[in-house]
């Protein structure tokens, strides 16, 4: 396992497994949790999806980049797709490491470039029943 | 007939003057505009408040009102040539050519207050590579005192005479660097008919209303074809906003597409 694009609920333990190595001193995991309010409104539920083929390929290149820049033994992330509730999780990054520090560093990196990178798409149901696509509903051209 | 070559954008978009970029045989903007419009008009007026910018052989043509774009050129034109019809030509045209002014000259309709050719993609009229009879420029002053700005509408008010573009692409304009990378590759490749598979996600599927279709299309990049999918659908996203895959990878906006490419335009992301 290394990225992948998910439909059904995410096993954190599955990535914790797909991690383990006992030259390991280290784990760390990022968990992005769906949360029931943004910029101040009150959230339903989201819904992502993503152009898969090129998402699971900008993944893993971003895994690839991690393991060069941090000294770390191994690293996988998992992105939902579809509808989440709140309190679910829309994507887990996992990294092993002989220390510490470069687990913190590589998992950072990874979920930050996740986030930018990778055509994955996030649509805001909002309780008052209204929605909008993050990041696009103020783009240029609107 | 005479003809008058519109220079007195502000060409924004593009970040620099339209008139003065160097096409790809070496040939300015301008220049090129003025010697297309001699093979069919014995007059060329070039519409700028710059004098100094007319070719030589050329007249400039001030506007009497400011910040009315074409309307206001159509408007000095009148004041100055009363009793005369105008073609006039956008200066953003980098591929019209000389077969669609001849065209446009020998089947203009005197009897209807303007001559136009449709659109290639939504079949309404297209303003700037028109003939304006006398009947329409005579009213022009009051559409501009009227607050008309917009030379289509203006034009779809006539109810003018409508042609079929003998050459497709030949009004297809850059106001852009990337539709100028467009009309670039137009001009040195030919615009050929080609069909593709576009995926559309997120705000540009709902926006579309489908996920997938195939296209044909006469774009020669991902550019030109985003932005002849954007005018066709109106999709809502402007191309700065975007990126482009091709066949499963990013590409270049420039990339240029081959039959059968896999096309995604790539909204802002929004993971985690």
């Amino acid at each position: 396992m290394s990225f992948a694009i998910h439909s059904t609920a995410i096993e954190p333990a599955a990535l914790r497994a797909a991690v383990l190595d006992p030259a390991a001193g280290g784990f760390c995991s990022f968990e992005g949790w769906v949360r029931n309010h943004h910029k101040g409104r009150a959230v339903e539920r989201l819904e992502y999806e993503a152009y898969a083929p090129l998402a699971e390929k900008e993944g893993r290149r971003i895994l690839d980049e991690a393991r060069e820049r941090f000294d770390i033994l191994h690293a996988a992330c998992i992105h939902r797709v579809g509808p989440i509730q709140i309190g679910g999780l829309a994507v887990v990054v996992a990294v092993s490491a002989v220390h510490r520090d470069p687990a913190f560093g590589a998992c950072r990196y990874i979920i930050d470039e996740v986030k930018s990178r990778v055509p994955i798409w996030k649509k805001e149901h909002f309780t008052d029943g209204t929605s909008g696509w993050v990041r696009c509903d103020h783009c240029a051209g609107e | 007939m005479t003809a008058l070559i519109l220079a007195g954008g502000r060409s924004q978009r593009m970040g620099r003057d339209k008139l003065t970029i160097e096409r790809p045989d070496g040939t300015r903007q301008l220049d090129h505009l003025v010697a297309l419009a001699r093979s069919v008009a014995a007059e060329v007026l070039v519409s700028t408040n710059d004098p100094s910018i007319a070719p030589a052989g050329t007249t400039a043509l001030p506007d009497r009102t400011p910040s009315a774009g074409p309307l206001a050129a159509l408007e000095a034109f009148h004041a100055a040539h009363p009793g005369e019809p105008v073609l006039l030509l956008g200066g953003d045209l980098f591929l019209v050519d000389q077969p669609t002014l001849q065209h446009l000259v020998d089947s203009h309709d005197t009897s209807r207050p303007a001559t136009a050719f449709r659109n290639r993609i939504d079949r309404r009229a297209e303003p700037l590579c028109t003939i304006y009879e006398p009947a329409a420029l005579a009213r022009v002053a009051a559409a501009i005192a009227a607050d008309q700005r917009c030379a289509r509408r203006f034009l779809e008010s006539l109810e003018p005479a409508l042609l079929e573009l003998p050459v497709p692409a030949a009004l297809d304009n850059a106001n852009t660097p990337a539709e100028l990378d467009e009309v670039f590759a137009k001009l040195r490749h030919g615009a050929v008919p080609k069909t593709v598979e576009v995926l559309y996600f997120a705000k540009l599927r709902e926006a579309r209303g489908s996920d997938e279709e195939e296209v044909e299309t006469l774009a020669c990049t991902a550019a030109g074809l985003y932005e002849e999918l954007r005018f066709r659908h109106r999709l809502p996203l402007a191309i700065d906003a975007l990126r482009c895959a091709r066949n499963g990878d990013f590409c270049e906006w420039t990339t240029p597409l081959e039959a059968g490419d896999e096309i995604v335009f790539i909204p802002p992301v929004a993971g985690g």
